[in-house]
């Protein structure tokens, strides 16, 4: 009896599975008689084959009618099969009258398409022709495909590259401007630093005359008891002797602009150099001079001897009486420097005096070409000597500051930027 | 939250794989289908293999295949054939036997 139950009971479960087996093989025949697929797999001699039904290439043909680029198939013989809005909306020729024709017959140069073709042995073919339509020409990029072993044709597709081409054509034109107003201002250059050593050389030539005569005649047995006009020749002396040293700063400031020449440059040993050109002036001031380890940076060595030359013969200078000048150069790495250059980090090198100092409406001024804040008696100079810094350092990408006020000395500051 | 370790993770209760023929209508309908009932029903409790045949013919062999698309369910057992575009959710649910 339960053996009977047993049975029954897997009769039932057999029914059940084959009930779905069933349905789901009804389903398989309704989904094809609906047209609820798109290809139908055919086993030809063992090798699967796709059958695809009407609307299956919908997607397809749809997305190469439509594309944004020139399509087409192309028989072996070069015959056109089919072509794309696009590609006609390019030659300017309506589909019905492209498709039959060579594309031969629409390319400039039929032996670079030819050449394309062949390589196509290799797989896809690449590259860039010019079409010709009505003497119309089109610089087009193409790229050939072969549909084989399908279908004995080529599928191509033509880029338009007019818009590129023209692009190109404006930046090199752009280019050569560039290049002529380059060289037209190296020209310019060029004749300003003749300029100024022409006119350096037609000043001082005659300074250099008057300084000699008026030498001659202060020394003179003749002036011997002539003291007023002795002494009105020295100031004549002193002047033309302050226009000659004006005239050589100025042309060495004209000619700091050059950026040439720049190399990896050990700071320490620029200030060894300085203070060997300054020992006398040191010892004969009894001036203390404490300099930190410098970095190197990269830089013209000429032009950075000229700046610690100028800040510490300032230094030297501008020293209060009574008092031994100290001078202190430090360094330091550091990320502020100003708004315009928030990320960037810069070497600060500072120059600090014990002199007579400055007040703070000063500080912007002094940087200016002849910007002097003393008599030519009291102070020697002719207040180019910050501005040569300054242009010195704008050279190096960098920039100076200076911090003082009367009698506590002043603190230059450069700043050098550091490269990564 | 703390992520559970790939080689931790458990495995999915359903394994599919769906057969299409390219970017055909059917086939792309499948697809839409096929994710819309899955996120319904299966939550992210399942795992699914999209194959397009034109790319590899031989697993129309395989599979023994006789059109597209074709949804084919592995895990759990019994093996569950569906031809078609899927659009009608309550036979797909009858035959890979997922009750609602």
């Amino acid at each position: 009896m339960k053996e009977k139950e047993q049975n029954i009971d897997k009769i039932l479960s057999e029914y059940a599975e084959l009930k779905i087996k069933l349905y789901e093989a009804q389903s398989l025949i309704d989904a094809i008689r609906g047209g609820g697929i798109d290809a139908l797999v055919v086993n030809e001699n063992g090798k699967p084959t796709l059958y695809s039904l009407e609307t299956a290439d919908y997607t397809y043909r749809l997305l190469i009618e439509k594309f944004g680029e020139g399509a087409l198939t192309i028989s072996e013989k070069g015959v056109i099969l089919y072509c794309n809005e696009y590609f006609s909306t390019l030659l300017n020729v309506p589909t019905h009258k492209l498709v039959g024709t060579y594309f031969s017959s629409y390319v400039n140069s039929v032996g670079q398409f030819k050449a394309l073709q062949d390589n196509l042995i290799t797989g896809i073919s690449k590259g860039e022709i010019v079409l010709n339509v009505h003497d119309r020409k089109i610089p087009v990029y193409v790229s050939l495909t072969s549909l084989q072993p399908n279908l004995p044709a080529i599928g191509v597709i033509v880029t338009d590259l007019s818009a590129k081409r023209k692009h190109e054509e404006d930046i090199a034109n752009y280019q050569s401007k560039l290049e002529r107003k380059i060289t037209e201002l190296n020209e310019t250059n060029e004749r300003l630093e003749q300029f100024i050593h022409v006119i350096s050389h037609d000043i001082k030539e005659p300074v250099r005359k008057i300084l000699t005569y008026a030498s001659h005649l202060i020394t003179s047995p003749v002036m011997a008891q002539e003291s007023t006009t002795v002494n009105n020749l020295k100031i004549i002396n002193s002047s033309a002797g302050r226009l000659n040293s004006l005239v050589e700063d100025l042309v060495r400031y004209s000619l700091t602009s050059s950026l040439d020449g720049f190399v990896y440059v050990d700071l320490d040993e620029v200030l060894k150099d300085v203070l060997e050109d300054l020992e006398l002036s040191i010892k004969e001031i009894s001036a203390t001079i404490t300099i930190e380890s410098l970095p190197g940076i990269t830089g013209s060595k000429t032009q950075l001897r000229q700046l610690f030359s100028n800040l510490i013969s300032n230094a030297l200078k501008f020293r209060k009486a009574g008092t031994n000048p100290e001078i202190t150069i430090t360094s330091e790495v550091t990320d502020c420097v100003d708004k315009e250059s928030p990320n960037k980090i810069f070497h600060k090198i500072s120059v600090h005096d014990n002199g007579i100092g400055m007040q703070k409406a000063y500080l912007k001024k002094i940087f200016v070409v002849f910007q002097r804040l003393h008599m030519p008696e009291e102070y020697s100079g002719n207040g180019i000597g910050l501005a040569i810094c300054k242009k010195i350092m704008e050279n190096h990408l960098g920039s100076i500051s200076a911090e003082s006020s009367p009698g506590k000395g002043s603190t230059f500051n450069l700043y050098f930027p550091i490269k990564y | 939250m703390k992520k559970t370790p790939i080689s931790a993770r458990k495995d999915k209760t359903y394994k599919f794989l769906l057969f299409v023929s390219g970017m055909s209508s059917k086939s792309i309908s499948a697809t839409e289908n096929f994710r819309s009932i899955a996120d319904e029903y299966l939550g992210d409790d399942f795992e699914l293999e999209i194959i397009d045949i034109r790319k590899d013919r031989q697993l129309a062999l395989q599979y023994q295949l006789i059109g597209l698309p074709t949804l084919i369910k592995l895990n759990p057992q019994p093996t569950r054939v569906i031809l078609g575009d899927l659009s009608e959710k309550e036979k797909v649910l009858k035959i890979l036997n997922i009750i609602e």
